[in-house]
This record gives C-alpha cells, structure tokens and sequence, in this order.
C-alpha cells in the first residue's frame, strides 16, 4: 500500500539515492528507481524513478502488466520536482501481482531502463499483498439492526400519490401510514376519493390503508382520511390532492446526459529548470435509453508535432449492448496475441449477439511524425559516405531523412462465437502496415526539416572552406556549392526507420465446464513480418533467384558446376502465389519472416509439432479454475523468436513459459488466503540454443486477516533463479570469460497492520519488514576478481495513521534502509558499498465546514549517507482544495524540497512547483 | 396425542397470518414483477397496490420494475430487473429495521432522512448500512457488488474480510467475494437508470383548466405548499 504520504517518501528517497551517487556517476546516465514496498490490492501504487543523466529526456515510458499476462499497457511518466512517477490506479492493483519495466530514451540517442538488461523480457515482479483495512473505519459490523429510537412525527404519512403530483391514469395507488399512530381507532378510519366514500374498498390495518381506486378521470383529485383515536378523539383529518393526466411526451424524458470537466496547471522547477504543463479533460455521455454516446477529450501542453499524439479524442456510440461504435482515440481488444489495448485513432465495431460477437478495428496505430525536435531531428548528414564526383574531383555530400515515422495503419478482425453456454471458438486476423508516402520531403519546404550538424570528417581529404556548425538545408546547399561540391537527397529508403509490414492470423477454441468454474481455452497464432518494405513486393523470378540462386522456376533446384541438377527442389514458382498479385494482403520480399513459414523437412516426420513450434507462431493452452475454496490457473505459452504483432509491439517474443497459480480463499472463514505459484520461463523453442536462459520463479504469499478491529498479518516471499546452463569458461583470446549465470534472488515480505482505538482516537500502526538478496551460486567456484552486480537492500518501515473525533487525520512515518551495492576497490576486490536511508515524516488533513474545504500539509526528512556523501532532503507540501458547489471543486497545492549536503556544507532548494486544479461536474 | 399436533400445526401456520408484520407496499410494477408471499409460498405476478409482510420475496424479469415504499418512515426501494430481493423489517419501539437481502440484482434506496429506521441492504459479498441516503445497490455475486452513492453516507461493509468503508455521494464502493473493497469516484456511465426519475413530478403548483359557458378557458392554479 502506498499513500500519498508514502509516495513522497519514497520521491524523496529516491532524490537522495541520486544525492548520494553523484560523486562517482557524473558523467553516466543512471536510472535510480526502487519499487514500492508493501503494494495491497486495491490501493494505488505510485512508481517514481530518477535519472541521473546529462542528456534530456525524449521519452520516459512505463511498460506494465497484470503478472503473467502478455501484454504490457505503456504509459508516460509524468515529471514532477526531480521524479519521473506514475500512479497505477487502484483497481490495476490486484494479488495477480504486476510486472513492470521503466524506459527513458534520451536525446544522445541512448535508452536506459529498470530492470537493466531486456526490460519487457524480464521486467520487475511487484508482489501485490491482499487488501489493507481502511483506516476510516476499523470496527466489524457485529450487528446490523440497532434499537430504533420513537419518530418524532405521530401523524400520518402519505405514501401514495405524493401531494401535487401526477399520475398516469391507471396507475393510481393510493396509500397512508398510520404506523406512527399506535392509539389510532381502525374502524374509525374512513378515506374519501373526491368526496366518495370508498372505505369499503380500502384495505386498512397493520399501520397501513390501501386503496386501488381503479382508473379515474384526468384532473385534480382531492382525498380525505377521518379517524378517532381508541379513546374517540378526533383526529385531525389528512387532506392532500394529486392529478391524473396523461402526461405529454418530450424529447427530453427520453434524454438524459451528464459529464465532466477538470484540468490542472501546474508549475515544476527544478534548479534552472522549469517544467509547466497544463492539462484539460472533458467527458459527455448522452443516454437515449436504447442508445447512447459516451465523448471524452484530454488536450494537454505536451502535444507537438514531433512525437505521438498526445492529445486524445474518443467517441463511443452504443446501441444496448448489442452494438457499440467506437471512434477517435480507443484501445481496442482483439486477443493477447495481435492487440490488446493498445491505442488505435481510427474506428471500431463491435456486435455482441451473446453466442456470435463480430468486432472489427481499422484505423491508425502511429500518426506520422515528419521530424524529431533538435539538431539532426529531420536531416542528417552521412559524413561516412561522402563520396568524389566523378566529373569534376569535388565532394557530393549525401544528407538523409531522419527522426521520422510513417503513419502505421491497421485492420483488424475477429468473429467468435460461445454455443450452448459451453464451447467457443473464434478466428481472428490483424493487418498492420506502414504508409511509405506519409513520410516525404518537400523541397519547398526544407528549412521545416531543421537543422543537422557538420564536422570535418565529412569532408575529410577536400579542400574546403566549410565551418563545423550547425546548418539548415538551404545554408548547407549554399555552402557546398560555393565549393563546387554537391548535396544529394534521396527521395526515399532511408536508412533511419524502414517501412514495415505485419500479418497476423489465429484462432481459438474452448469450453467451460462444470458450471461455468472450469475455462479451458486454446489460441494459436501465426505471423509474417516484413521489415522492410521500400521495395516492395517481389515478383515471382525474384523470389525464384532470392531463395536458390538460380532462375529455373522451381524454389530449391540446386545445380552443380556443370550444370547438372544435385537437388530436385521443393515447389515450382508456377504453383506459389504471385507476390505481386497479394500485395494488398501482405509484402512479400526478401526482408520477410519467416521466409519459408514451415520447416517442410521436419514436417514429413513430424507435422503437428511442426506447425506448432513454428518459429513465427504463438499459442497458449489455459485451465481456469474458480471454485469456492481454490481459484487456480494452469497455463502454458510460447510466442516462437519470429513472432511479431505491431499490434503488441511489447509481446516478448522467444519465450516458453509454464505457470502454475493457486489462490486458496476460503480458509478459516476467510480469514487466512494462501497464493502459492510457479513459474518456468526459457527460451528454448528452437532445438539448437547455444545458451538457453532459464528462470524458474516461486512465489508465496500468506495473508492472516481476522476481521476488522484486529491485528493483520502479511507474508510473502518469492525466489527468482536463473541460469544459462552453461558450465564451461569462454575463451577470448588467451583469457578465460566467465559468462556462467546461476543466481537466485529472494524477496521476502512481512507486514503486520495493528489497529487499536486509544483516547478516542482510532490508530493503525503498520510494521513492514522487507528484504532482498541476490545470491550468485557458482561464487565458490568463480575466478578472482569475477564482478557479480547483485545488490542487496533491507528495510523497516513503521507508519501511523491516526484518525481524530475531530476531522483530523495523521500519519507518522519512520523508516530505515540499508542498499548493499557491490563495487571494485582500488585493488580490483569486489566490496559492497552501504548506503543507509532514515526518513522521518508527518502528515496531516483537516476538514472544515463538513468536508466542503480540506487542507493538507505535510513535512518529510530523510537522511543519506554512503562512503562518500552524507546529505539531507527536507520536503515540505501543503494544500487545500475547496468544494464550491455539490459539482465544483477547486483544489491548490505547493511543494518545496531542499537539500542540505552534509558532505560539502551546501543547502539550496533543490525543487519547487505549485499545482491547481478544478473539476465541474453536470 | 395426534388432535395436539394436529391442534399446533394449525396454531402455528396461523400464526404465520397473523403474526405476519405489514411493512412496506409496492406502489408501481412495470413488466415482469413476481412476489413470493411469506404467508402463501409460490410466486404470483406482483400488482401495484400489493402489500408487503416481513419475509416476502420479490423477483424481476429483465424488463420488470417495482417500487416499494415502507410504512414506518417512507423510505422507497426501486427494484430494478433480473433481481431478486427478499425484504425483512422488524417492529422495533416505533419503527422498522430494514433488512433487504438481495440475491443478485440491482436497487435504488431512497432513505428518508427524517426518520430513524435502520436501513440495510445484503448481499452474500457485502452490507450496506445506511441513514438518510439515497444510492444504488448492485450486487453480483461473480464480479461483485457495487454501491454508487447518490447522496449521503452509506457505510459498505465486506462479510468476507471483514473491512468496511464509506461511501459518499459521487463516489462508488466495490466489494468482492474476495474481501477486497474499495471507494472510487463515480463513473456516470456505470448509474443504472431510474424509470421512475421525471416520472410523476412532484409539482409546485396543479394547473385546472375551466371552459366557461362562451367557450373561454379559465385557469386555476394551486399551489402545493
């Protein structure tokens, strides 16, 4: 679980991970990012990470995923003071756990990420813990009905029609309480209609009169009830009127619509830097009863013309729950394996009809982008291909398009169908390509493309009089040929980003068994991927020469010297398709995958296996169980090392993955869950790996939740090990490598949620002990000097909320922290660095005018010290935010963080930034 | 030996009459609207007008809908379709204690905030006990249940794990059979519809038109106070 008090916790102990290192990593780019402790289901968990960087931040991306699942949802970090954070919305926070990977692309070209290595192959494993008890309301509802105290009122109560309303004839039920007259004589109650005695027709007794007075003229009714106490007094009779009419029909009785408008201004600096960002959400649903539209926009001051929209604009018009229409920006989903919530501008259907759903996507997966911001953004100079005009000795300099992206269309289709509440089967197609025209250059306009740098070595060997600097197109033009050199501009085939092409086709089959607890499904997919499609298709003769070297018309025909054939070959030309003839269904060239989809020497032997494992296929097979006492999963999946979806770009391709989970709920009334799981991962599809990497995962979690008002207790622990089978040392030349992988990484959990009432007071105190250790298992057996990166961390975390009779609430944090980082010394041993975290915070909200303003503040401080640096961070946040009306609200808060650097006796205000918003509901 | 039993059998299924508490009426039934009487078991087709006793059960087809008001303080149940509500009161001093028990469904609660009754809808997952509120119940036993408060505090309590939450109006408490419970801001898409919301307005004022003997229109006006 992660508060927003904790959230700042953690920002600033990130800041002070950055503090503390910047001694010995000036000059690297290093991602600091330390994942959230203690995440519970259902609360929202804040990811922030630092860079450390000289170079800017193109791009700061968070890849995430439901643990197990395919398909990472990517995100932007926002920037915020010196961090880079997401917030994942509680109800993404579930047990299944979540795996992410942090990216930053940085604008020297480079990329760094958390985990290092293949982030989106191996990204983090976040164990989410069950549910935390919320601090608001801590008692277990022991009972659910109190004594009631005796109502005020003593006279009747009209329950039916109400005074002055209108009722369609027919409609009419006329009804009183007396419940609240214990002394009222029943046989003396008498109720007249418009002056008509209808008593005889009323039901009267058991604190209630009724009266069905059948159908009566339109107008104005007026009715009486008379009665006597048992002691024969009067009763003030009761009087009211209503009217009956037939009510006339309006648009507007059959419309109804609400929405939403919010934005925020906000204002970040942070030393000579300041980042403003603004940021307007608009929402509109309209509901006709049997259709309706759901509109939303978000325009922000990020959007620009040289990166993905930003912007968004979606419209989804529905009819019941049979058809839906989706335009604009939407995310659609079609299946794990081709695209699965990935943002599409274009236009969606979707038909349920239960037993048969038909849903269809077409539309854009990237808008083009024509160039990239900064110096060599649009056009580049290759100053390795420089090269001598033949006619006259003089350079003819070659520029080319860069930073571009082609508009990347795509369709895609699936039809399913459920029968008899019991079998499912589907078939599904996606068609992903890139517009080769949407890139271009337009001559007229070539100071659009920016500015490109030239150095010497561009023209290394010529005499010219041509300063290094920075120039436009038509300067550099200018320039050259006040040389008497050349400038040429291909047209297209770039070297920056090739055109691709993608086609995905699949199907699945499944059943649901015993009362829908059991789901079994299969899906099989298969791709063909071309990554370069500035040729276009080839024809028929090219592929015959492409694939044996010869044009004999027969595909793998080989010949020896004397022309004599030694292999008779597998197919003729005459019998394949003409590539020409499919270019509107897929690209076919030499830059193809899989070129040949079948092994078609295996397949004689071995056909089912072979068109299974094919190298360009993806399949799962899944049993889901969900029974009261135990919901388990049972799933095996490969994705082969060729399958590629630009509908899913983050799928890991080249995996075999079997997972084993088991949730047992029901224990001790529900008091105890265990979530036990497993998980084998290699990469071993294709029969000749040199080095498969193998991981097998073990996770365990124990949650002991007696009931409310009582101590909870939490564990989880979960073992990664991985190895590459290796066992022998490389040789590099004469010296011995040691790329042998055998580790295990255990991270252990304890977490133990007190609550207790003292003085009125109502306190949660929450003990969290966590722990992680990186083990290399061959270190008895390594070489001297053999670096194992593995760091090690350990931490105690103590908070407490407190919850006042006043609208006060409080939460007091104390944590310390222990990272081991291991290092070379000076004399190339191995040591590990500690450096200790110790924070102290507080923070607060106070009511006022019940609930209508809330004012909030809070102060943190958190000390480092490591071998080198012992620095102090001091953050301090405040706000308010003040509901105007029942559907507005404003909200304004501050932040001020400052550094004192023990080290070199300096304190400066390291960040500052101030944020407001509004929100307007109608 | 046998008249005895005979004699307690017939004692005790007429005390099944009478002692069957009155608690509520169902003022409107739209489509398909079934009651279940405590006192004679079997569904019936439900009218407008019908009263309810302690225990009775009412079910709805998919494009049924009934409103049922309770005697005691006037608070009103809408009854959506495909749910299935038993409804329970106790006469406690002056007043009745609520228990709505709902299968699986969807329900509005208007809890009149004068009175004092207790007010509390059940699931098999969650238990919404409420006072002076107006907010939706929509209970599912496979995804979970779901209070969208509308105006007021109802406080959402999870059966299985035992936490409890409070839900305000604008926002949305969920609860699960897994114990999980949580409180978001409302999704205006996911408000079910009221067909009773505009529908017989409760007027300022109620307009009588009179033709006099020229044929000229008269128009009285009467404002309700």
């Amino acid at each position: 679980m992660l508060t927003p008090g904790e959230d700042r916790w953690i920002a600033a102990f990130v800041l002070s991970v950055c503090l503390a290192t910047t001694v010995t990593i000036a000059q690297e780019s290093i991602i600091y990012h330390m994942p959230p402790e203690n995440a519970s289901s259902g609360k929202s968990v804040t990811l922030i990470a630092s860079l450390f960087s000289d170079a800017r931040v193109l791009e700061a991306k968070l890849f995430i995923r439901e643990t197990n699942s395919l398909n990472f949802t990517e995100e932007e970090l926002d920037f915020s003071g010196s961090n880079w954070k997401f917030t994942v919305p509680s109800n993404r926070v579930t047990q299944a756990g979540l795996e992410y990977a942090i990216i930053f692309r940085l604008d020297d070209g480079s990329t760094i990420a958390f985990p290092r290595g293949d982030p989106l192959k191996n990204p983090y494993n976040l164990v989410i813990g069950p549910p935390r008890q919320n601090g608001r309301s801590f008692e277990r509802r022991e009972r659910f009905f109190i004594d009631a105290v005796d109502f005020e009122s003593k006279d009747f109560l009209v329950l039916s029609p109400e005074p002055g309303s209108i009722v369609i004839p027919g409609d009419e039920v006329i009804a009183v309480s007396f419940f609240n007259i214990p002394d009222i004589d029943t046989t003396s109650i008498r109720i007249t209609l418009d002056g008509v005695d209808l008593t005889p027709l009323a039901s009267i007794g058991g604190g209630i009169i009724s009266l069905l007075p059948g159908e009566l003229n339109s107008g104005p009714h007026s009715i009486i009830v008379e009665s006597r106490t048992k002691y024969n007094e009067q009763i003030r009779p009761l009087t009211w009127i209503f009217n009956t009419a037939a009510g006339e029909w309006t648009i507007m009785d059959e419309i109804s619509y609400d929405g939403k408008l919010d934005g925020r201004l906000s204002s970040q600096a942070s030393e000579a830097q300041v980042v403003n960002y603004s940021e307007v959400n608009g929402k509109f649903n309209a509901d006709l009863k049997w259709a309706g539209f759901k509109g939303s926009v978000r325009l922000n001051t990020r959007d620009n013309p040289y990166v993905q929209p930003l912007h968004r604009f979606s419209g989804n018009l529905f009819f019941g729950k049979y058809l839906n229409i989706y335009t604009g920006d939407y995310y659609p989903s079609i299946s794990p394996f081709l695209i699965d919530g990935r943002r599409v501008r274009g236009m969606g259907i979707d038909v349920d009809l239960k037993w048969v759903r038909f849903q269809s996507v077409s539309g854009e997966l990237n808008r083009p982008v024509q160039r990239k911001f900064g110096v060599d953004g649009g056009l580049v100079l290759m100053k390795n291909q420089t090269a001598v005009d033949s006619a006259t000795g003089n350079p003819v300099f070659y520029l080319e398009r860069s930073g571009y992206t082609f508009t990347r269309n795509i369709t895609a289709m699936r039809l399913s169908s459920e029968l008899f509440s019991r079998f499912k089967l589907g078939v599904h197609y996606l068609k992903a390509r890139d517009d080769v025209g949407s890139v271009n250059v337009d001559m007229e306009k070539m100071d659009a493309y920016g500015i490109f740098s030239v150095d010497s070595t561009a023209y290394a060997g010529f005499s010219m009089d041509l300063p290094t600097e920075n120039y436009t197109y038509d300067e550099f033009y200018q320039d050259v040929q006040k040389n008497g050199g050349l400038v040429n501009l291909s047209d297209s085939k770039w070297s920056y980003r090739n055109p691709e092409d993608n086609l995905v086709v699949g199907f699945d089959l499944g059943t649901i068994m015993d009362k829908r607890r059991l789901d079994f499904n299969f899906t099989w997919n298969m791709s063909l991927f071309n990554r370069d499609i500035w040729d276009g298709p080839m024809s028929l003769e090219e592929m015959d020469i492409a694939l044996d070297d010869s044009v004999d018309g027969i595909i793998g025909r080989q010949y020896d010297d004397n022309g004599i054939v030694i292999q008779g070959g597998l197919v003729e030309t005459a019998d394949l398709p003409d590539p020409l003839k499919l270019r509107d269904l897929f690209t076919i060239n030499i830059n193809m995958t899989p070129l040949v989809p079948i092994d078609a020497i295996n397949y004689d032997d071995h056909p089912i296996a072979t068109v299974v494992n094919m190298p360009s296929a993806a399949f799962n097979i899944k049993l889901a169980g969900n029974y009261p006492l135990s919901k388990f999963i049972l799933e095996y999946r490969q994705v082969g090392p060729e399958f590629v979806s630009l509908g899913n770009p983050f799928l890991a391709s080249n995996i075999r993955e079997f997972i084993l989970l088991n949730r047992i709920t029901h224990l001790f009334d529900s008091k105890l869950l265990i979530t036990t799981g497993f998980k084998h991962r290699d990469n071993k599809i294709l029969k000749y790996v040199a080095n498969p990497t193998n991981s097998n995962t073990i996770t365990l979690n124990l949650s002991f939740l007696p009931g409310a008002g009582t101590p909870s207790y939490v564990f989880n622990f979960q073992s990664i090990g991985k190895n590459n089978e290796k066992e022998e040392l490389d040789k590099v030349g004469e010296s011995d490598v040691d790329n042998r992988q055998d580790t295990r990484t255990t991270n252990m959990l304890l977490s133990i949620n007190y609550p207790l009432t003292y003085r009125s007071i109502k306190h949660n105190f929450v003990l969290n002990y966590n722990s992680m250790k990186n083990t290399d298992k061959l270190a008895n057996d390594r070489t001297e000097g053999y670096f194992f990166p593995g760091s090690d961390s350990k931490s105690v975390t103590l908070s407490l909320a407190s919850r006042f009779q006043s609208p006060l609430r409080t939460m007091l944090n104390v944590s310390f922290m222990d990272l081991l980082i291991p290092g070379l010394d000076l004399q190339g041993n191995v040591i590990k660095n500690t450096i200790t975290w110790k924070t102290l915070g507080v923070n607060g909200r106070y009511a006022l005018q019940e609930n209508k303003i809330n004012l909030t503040g809070g102060l943190s401080y958190v000390k480092n010290e490591s071998l080198t640096t012992v620095s102090s961070v001091i953050d301090l946040r405040g706000g308010a935010d003040y509901r105007m009306r029942q559907n507005l609200s404003l909200a304004c808060s501050g932040q001020l963080q400052i550094v004192v650097n023990e080290t070199s006796s300096e304190t400066k205000i390291n960040t500052s930034g101030i944020l407001m918003s509004f929100r307007y509901n109608f | 030996m046998i008249r005895k039993s005979i004699l307690l059998i017939i004692l005790l299924t007429a005390s099944q009459f009478v002692l069957a508490q009155r608690i509520a009426i169902a003022t409107k039934a739209m489509g398909a609207v079934e009651i279940d009487k405590k006192a004679k078991p079997g569904y019936n087709s439900l009218k407008a007008g019908t009263i309810l006793d302690d225990g009775d059960r009412i079910r709805t087809g998919s494009d049924g809908f009934t409103l049922v008001i309770f005697i005691d303080d006037k608070s009103q149940l809408k009854i959506k379709g495909d749910s299935e509500v038993t409804i329970a009161g106790k006469k406690i001093a002056s007043a009745i204690s609520k228990n709505i028990r709902l299968e699986n469904g969807t329900v509005r609660a208007q809890v009149n905030k004068q009175r004092k009754g207790e007010f509390v809808i059940q699931s098999t997952t969650s238990v919404a006990s409420v006072k002076g509120t107006d907010f939706w119940f929509i209970a599912n036993s496979e995804e979970g249940d779901m209070v969208i408060g509308l105006e007021g505090i109802v406080d959402l309590f999870n059966v299985i794990s035992g936490l409890s939450v409070d839900v305000t109006a604008g926002n949305t408490g969920t609860s699960d059979s897994n114990g999980n419970i949580d409180v978001n801001e409302t999704n205006q898409n996911t408000i079910p519809e009221d067909p009773t919301e505009g529908d017989a307005p409760v007027g300022d004022q109620i307009e009588i038109e009179f033709e006099g003997p020229n044929g000229e229109i008269k128009k009285l006006i009467i404002d309700i106070q």
